[in-house]
């Protein structure tokens, strides 16, 4: 990102908090499309009664499983994600504050 | 406005200096580092409440996508809308009244402070009005699974809120001796704003499903 724009960003609190917040959304998503690329080789695996339960549904029955488990991934994804982040940009506050004010 | 509160947080506690979990010092001195906790344990709180309602919706579109069930939608009360409408308008009293404080104004914030928690008392009875009317047109808590989410939502919500009702009148008599004014309306308008924005979603959710 260029200095100046990032300077205009950081000028005003609100800015500031939703580019991080759409940064944050960026990598949920990125998490939760490799969560659900990955899904079909689970296939299930864990238990053989949800499994048969699952099955037996229906197509419809399949679909609302498949939007119930999405809806609790997505919160958990981006409280992990919103964490990490807010980790990684106070891993070195000294750092950070020396660039700010050089 | 949840945002431009989270954003204040981020503002006065540091921001990009890193001192949000008290490490770096200096900043607001009207914003201590020894009273970040309060914000650092009440948005873990909000997480958790999150994720609650969260599991909620999830259970709501399972059951409810499940086909062959006796999922039937149930006529929402009018009421809903103007609950919905005090409550959106708490939150602006509530931004108001911290604005207030911010500048100075002690009797204007204490005011429109005061106005919050009256609106917010009103949504609740709101609430209940709208539960009577469910209960007058034979929909109790067992009745169908929708009704039975309906009241579900509804009154986790409510109970919620009537937390952030007793802190609003806590606030409004005697501050608490560790904390800034400024923290603790801060604190308080952050679970305010949260909670608006959570009924907001249960809203459209039970408009969508019924």
């Amino acid at each position: 990102m260029p200095i100046g724009m990032r300077r205009q960003i950081e000028r005003f609190p609100t800015m500031r908090v939703l580019t991080g917040l759409l940064a944050v959304a960026g990598f949920a998503i990125l998490c939760a499309l490799g969560v659900v690329s990955t899904a079909s080789r689970a296939a299930a695996q864990g238990c053989a009664q949800c499994y048969q339960g699952a099955a037996a549904s229906g197509v419809a029955g399949r679909a609302a499983l498949r939007h119930g488990i999405f809806i609790l991934l997505v919160p958990a994804i981006s409280l992990f994600s919103a964490i990490l982040s807010l980790i990684y940009r106070r891993r070195n506050p000294v750092r950070s504050a020396v660039s700010r004010f050089p | 406005m949840l945002a431009s509160t989270i954003a204040e947080s981020i503002g006065r506690s540091g921001g990009a200096n890193g001192e949000c979990f008290g490490r770096g010092g200096g900043g607001d001195p009207k914003y201590p580092a020894s009273e970040r906790v309060y914000i650092t344990g009440m948005l873990i709180a909000l997480g958790g409440i999150l994720m609650f309602f969260s599991a909620l919706v999830s259970a709501w579109v399972v059951r409810r996508g499940l086909p062959n069930t006796d999922w039937q939608p149930i006529p929402l009360p009018h009421i809903l809308w103007l609950n919905t409408a005090l409550l959106a308008a708490s939150g602006v009293t509530l931004a108001y009244s911290r604005r207030c404080l911010l500048t100075g104004r002690e009797a204007d914030h204490r005011h429109w402070w005061s106005l919050t928690a009256i609106v917010g008392i009103g949504f609740l009875a709101g609430q209940l009005l709208a539960w009577r009317q469910l209960v007058a047109a034979g929909l109790f808590l067992a009745t169908t699974p929708s009704a039975s989410f309906f009241y579900v939502f509804t009154a986790a919500h409510a109970l919620h809120l009537l937390g952030g009702i007793a802190a609003l009148l806590a606030l409004t008599g005697r501050l608490p001796s560790r904390l800034t004014p400024e923290t603790a309306t801060y604190v308080v308008a952050l679970y305010w704003h949260f909670l608006t924005a959570l009924w907001l979603l249960i809203f459209v959710v039970l408009l969508l499903g019924g």
